[in-house]
């Protein structure tokens, strides 16, 4: 079931303030977060959040399309496997 | 210098009396498995022609019979580096990156590209150091050079992902 709109899109508090100051200083780095369960918000767009999976921080670069989606989605807990074949990279 | 070759599927189990193979496709679209010309085995003398029939399934050239197919089972197929077509620009194939050696900006060596990643959130680079492992989104910032001729990729890692590391050593 989906949530109430009336709730609005949860966020952990402190991602914004992480946000908020990465963005003010304009460095090169990456947000480390714990927050799974948070939303991506549109304030979040172009910037490089570490996502802990339980074991190391998956590094996610938010781009427009995964607003609406929650960190989690990006940062598998499990052991990925595959094939690289004729699967290509786009440098962001 | 041998020619690289690069791992596009497998074949598995017969399917019917006809020489129909299942076929495992590890191409970012399955179909085009046959696309990039014949396709080799692991030590590129042999060749197979393949036609894909349906997702999952082919035939190959000259394999009429279950008991023909059955000895194909198993087989992992490869195509030549030079077979796929020139990536766009800022477009890497994964396949050229995994083996990189990475360099800071000064060109001091850190390590090895071990694997590229893609969970969604931008593919990222699983670079061997002599530390343990460092995950580097694929970023113009974090690697702002990509040589695959030369080699080699130059990294910049965010302080942040340097802590952690020296923090991990301890």
């Amino acid at each position: 079931m989906p949530r109430s709109v009336w709730k609005g899109p949860f966020v952990d508090g402190y991602l914004l303030n992480k946000a908020e100051v990465s963005r003010a200083s304009g460095r090169n780095e990456i947000i480390k977060i714990w927050s799974r369960r948070s939303t991506i918000l549109p304030q979040f767009v172009g910037l490089v959040f570490g996502v802990y999976n339980g074991k190391k921080f998956i590094p996610v670069q938010v781009s427009e399309n995964m607003v609406g989606h929650k960190f989690g989605e990006f940062s598998p807990t499990r052991t990925f496997g595959g094939h690289s074949s004729d699967k290509k990279a786009k440098r962001g | 210098m041998p020619q690289k070759r690069i791992l596009v599927g497998e074949i598995g189990r017969p399917h019917g009396v006809r020489g129909l193979v299942k076929l495992r496709s590890f191409t970012s679209d399955p179909i085009s498995i046959a696309s990039y010309g014949p396709l080799t085995d692991e030590a590129g003398t042999k060749r197979y022609a393949i036609t894909v029939l349906a997702e999952g399934l082919a035939k190959v050239e000259g394999v009429a019979d279950r008991d023909a197919a059955a000895k194909l089972t198993g087989l992992k197929l490869y195509v030549e580096r030079e077979a796929l077509p020139p990536p766009e620009e800022e477009e890497f194939y994964l396949a050229d990156l995994v083996g990189l050696a990475a360099r800071d900006l000064a060109g001091e060596p850190m390590g090895m590209v071990r694997e590229v990643e893609d969970h969604g959130g931008g593919a990222i680079l699983v670079v061997e150091t002599s530390r343990g492992e460092m995950l580097l989104p694929f970023t113009k910032a974090v690697v702002p050079v990509v040589d695959v001729a030369g080699g080699f990729v130059t990294v910049l890692p965010p302080a942040e992902l340097l802590v952690a590391e020296e923090a991990d050593a301890e």
